[in-house]
């Protein structure tokens, strides 16, 4: 058992310190519906989640519509209102990462300890030579305005993105893993980002 | 902060845009990229056998630091030596165009650019003498 799990725990079956009622999110008491502040906590924490990259999307999305409901603005007069607008600004940017299976296993990497995309560059030379080799055909495709070829690309982009998204999830369940293990999933997170560039050519 | 005339100048008139034949012995190729934007820069050199850069050219795609940067790194490295390539810093790219320091990467792209090239050429040279003269050893 580690210690990130250990808090996790805690983050989940926190009790509120107002009226010792069981709260679904260390930001907000369902029972008395008292506000928390919740700087310093993880993404994970604040929805009420395990630091872990498998996570069921559907909870997601109801813990975080949940939470959001109780802490918005609208239900929190003068006293509460600007803790309440930055719990939701918080919740926000928690959903917003946590939802996308990209951003979440970048994120979670980071949470564990990195390497970071600063750390660790690297990217397969054959990522280079494929981004390399669409970007031109996207490029003369371009000029003489040839949309079978472009949406040609358009289809080995989307076959390389899902190919490279299967391996990601694959390598961050894994976490917190081996130093292998994570330096492998940052060079499929960085490149990720290559691929993801050529969309907005495309 | 406006962008200096070198820097737009390379940009908006980049030299020697274009491609050299990969398999040519005589010809090196560095791909290389940036995580951070996705930008992708290849950056080829062509040597006679005396090692003199004839020639080099560049695709890159990317910002208009980036294809400026890369520009100007083909112009710097035509007619050195392959070693003296090497010597090519990225300060000295930041400095001639007044990179801000945002775009610190993209000349940071172009040395590693050169560097890229010059060591497939490097790899290619070594592989071709290993393959001549595999019965006497190279005399270094």
């Amino acid at each position: 058992m580690t210690a990130e799990a250990d808090k996790s725990k805690q983050a989940v079956t926190v009790k509120c310190a107002s009226c010792n009622g069981p709260m679904s999110s260390p930001a907000f008491c369902d029972h008395c519906r008292n506000l928390y502040p919740a700087d310093g906590l993880s993404h994970f924490e604040l929805l009420g989640f395990e630091p872990s990259y498998d996570i069921d999307n559907q909870a997601l999305r109801q813990k975080y519509l949940q939470v959001s409901r109780g802490v918005h603005p609208d239900h929190h007069g003068e006293s509460g209102s600007s803790l309440s607008l930055r719990l939701s600004a918080q919740l926000n940017e928690a959903n917003r990462i946590l939802s996308d299976p990209v951003l979440r296993a970048e994120y979670l990497l980071e949470l564990l300890g990195g390497p970071s995309a600063a750390q660790d560059r690297s990217v397969p030379p054959e990522v280079l030579s494929t981004t390399l080799m669409l970007r031109e055909e996207i490029q003369e495709a371009g000029v003489t305005g040839d949309n079978a070829v472009l949406n040609d690309c358009r289809t080995r982009v989307r076959e390389c993105l899902a190919v490279l998204l299967a391996t990601i999830s694959d390598l961050a369940v894994q976490l917190p893993g081996d130093d292998d293990l994570r330096s492998e999933l940052r060079t499929a997170l960085n490149s990720v980002k290559y691929y993801q560039r050529l969309f907005d050519v495309l | 902060m406006a962008y200096n005339n070198k820097l737009i100048d390379h940009f908006q008139n980049p030299r020697n845009v274009g491609s050299l034949d990969r398999d040519d012995p005589n010809v090196g190729t560095g791909i290389v990229g940036a995580p951070e934007c996705g930008d992708v820069m290849k950056l080829q050199i062509q040597v006679d056998d005396n090692d003199n850069i004839i020639d080099a050219k560049f695709k890159t795609f990317g910002c208009g630091s980036a294809i400026a940067s890369s520009s100007l790194a083909t112009e710097w490295i035509k007619g050195r030596k392959l070693d003296e390539a090497l010597e090519i810093k990225n300060t000295d790219i930041v400095q001639e165009l007044a990179l801000p320091p945002v775009k610190i990467h993209c000349s940071v792209l172009a040395e590693d650019a050169v560097r890229a090239a010059v060591a497939d050429l490097k790899a290619k040279a070594a592989r071709k003498k290993q393959e001549n003269t595999e019965a006497a050893p190279a005399a270094q």
